[in-house]
């Protein structure tokens, strides 16, 4: 008889529940952590009050994608993890992340709220790439950035950064 | 204009740094950060240029990314590692300065040859100068005190390769920080304070030290020198200052910061503080003062001195070492 496996009910923002099996919650270093602090309370929901359903889905399928990967060190940081070394994305992570950008950022602060480190990096890189080959005035467009610079401020800031052109 | 140039500057914008898609779909700075370590990561040198052009907020947000750090060090071998190399466009101008493939954003730069007047050594000296010079952070960081004499041999080695090429090594310098070993019986202190001072006219110095002990005079009268002849001089910051007297006159206008490894001074009665007696700055063999009231009153007592304290946890430092900017 095959085992039965361990889940862990986590409560979204908009007061959805989520069975989940615990190998996939514990992609999340925040949830591990709260899971610990719960010990045996078995069906007591976890709640995680910034993550939406909608978001919590999406975030699930990357985590169940990435169950059997070793987990980062908890210890690790940003300059000597490996995973910072490229900023390539894995083939399937970024036919994954082709979301809209409302979406996108809503991920990025998921991953960050709940500690999922490498889905963080993917959720950065992939900002990091839409911002390539793109002028000061398309970025703003991109991001929603109010020009504050005076004409005279945004023409030297640009003869400064002379050096950088292709 | 107003291009944040220091520390303090960016402290002030990128707290409001922020990518937007809608007022509730906001990324925080530190996230902006993240993507911008990326772009850094990929040597995305024109994005990062037009993220800087956006606003100013995102313009203080790049600046630690656009801009040269230059560390001096003496980690495993003979090296100097500019960060952000690209800076200066090796591709174009050195095909010799391919990234090293262990690290895509430092270029190590081997000075392990004698210099000499072979041409090789002119097109050293002329990379280094154009490094150097449009360098905006000179961090001089053995990474241990053990290792601070093979720094000191790197630091003499570059000074000599460059010293016919230029009066001012760091025209561009605004940021100094110096993370000094304990002194004590270390020679070679003028030496390093003969090379930071071709850093004419950093605005910030941030002084890291394990303990300042015997050189500690010596580096006084430098940082004196500078708040005298350096009218862009507007901070400095002292990390862990252990004790003694790296007092000198406050000039009103400048922004003094210190931290503490701990608040009591823990002056040693029984060794001998010549310097010190001789400039009547000695604590008293009993002395229990909370080392931090007493700096802080001895620098208020310059009235437009602007004086805070702050405490700097150890373990921060660190990760902050190769961010100069991310101090505060």
């Amino acid at each position: 008889m095959a085992e039965k496996k361990q889940t862990v009910i986590l409560q979204t923002s908009d007061d959805e529940q989520f069975t989940v099996e615990k190998v996939v919650a514990e992609r999340s270093a925040m949830i591990k952590s709260m899971m610990e602090d719960l010990g045996d309370q078995e069906g007591q929901a976890i709640p995680l009050p910034n993550v939406s359903s909608s978001v919590l889905t999406k975030i699930l399928e990357y985590c169940d994608h990435h169950k059997t990967e070793p987990l980062p060190a908890p210890d690790a940081n940003d300059a000597d993890d490996s995973r910072r070394k490229t900023s390539e994305i894995g083939e399937w992570d970024s036919r994954w992340i082709q979301v809209d950008q409302e979406m996108l950022f809503e991920i990025i602060l998921a991953a960050n709220y709940l500690d999922i480190k490498p889905l963080l990096d993917v959720g950065c890189k992939t900002v990091a790439n839409m911002i390539k080959g793109k002028t000061p005035e398309e970025i703003r467009k991109l991001f929603n950035i109010t020009n504050d610079f005076t004409p005279e401020e945004e023409e030297q800031i640009r003869k400064e950064n002379e050096w950088a052109e292709e | 204009m107003s291009t944040p140039t220091t520390p303090s500057d960016q402290s002030h914008y990128i707290l409001y740094a922020a990518f937007t898609s809608s007022n509730e779909h906001r990324l925080p700075p530190e996230i902006v950060c993240h993507v911008l370590s990326y772009l850094e990561l990929d040597r995305q040198l024109r994005a990062l240029a037009n993220i800087a052009q956006c606003c100013k907020s995102l313009l203080a947000a790049a600046f630690p990314y656009l801009y040269t750090t230059f560390i001096i060090t003496a980690k495993s071998n003979d090296t100097i590692f500019p960060t952000f190399i690209a800076h200066f466009r090796p591709e174009e101008d050195d095909a010799s300065c391919t990234p090293a493939s262990e690290h895509p954003t430092f270029t190590p730069m081997s000075l392990t040859s004698t210099p000499t007047s072979t041409s090789t050594s002119t097109a050293e000296a002329q990379r280094l100068i154009k490094i150097l010079g449009i360098t905006k952070s000179l961090i001089f960081k053995p990474f241990d005190p053990q290792e601070f004499p093979e720094s000191m041999k790197l630091l003499t080695k570059l000074t000599s390769i460059l010293s016919d090429q230029s009066d001012t090594l760091f025209p561009s310098c605004r940021y100094l920080q110096l993370h000094l070993p304990h002194w004590k019986k270390c020679d070679q202190f003028p030496d390093l304070l003969k090379f930071v001072s071709h850093a004419t006219a950093p605005s910030t110095i941030c002084v890291k030290s394990q303990k300042l002990d015997c050189g500690c005079s010596a580096l006084a009268d430098y940082l004196t020198g500078c708040w005298t002849k350096n009218p862009n001089l507007r901070e400095i910051i002292f990390h862990e200052v252990q004790h003694c007297c790296l007092l000198p006159d406050a000039r009103p206008r400048i922004q003094i910061r210190i931290s503490f490894r701990d608040h009591k001074c823990n002056y040693d009665p029984h060794r001998s503080y010549g310097h010190l007696k001789k400039e009547n700055k000695r604590c008293p063999p009993d002395c229990d003062n909370d080392w931090a009231e007493v700096i802080v009153r001895h620098l208020q007592s310059y009235p437009a001195a602007e004086v805070t304290t702050e405490d700097y946890p150890i373990a921060q430092q660190s990760r902050q070492l190769s961010r100069p900017f991310s101090t505060r």
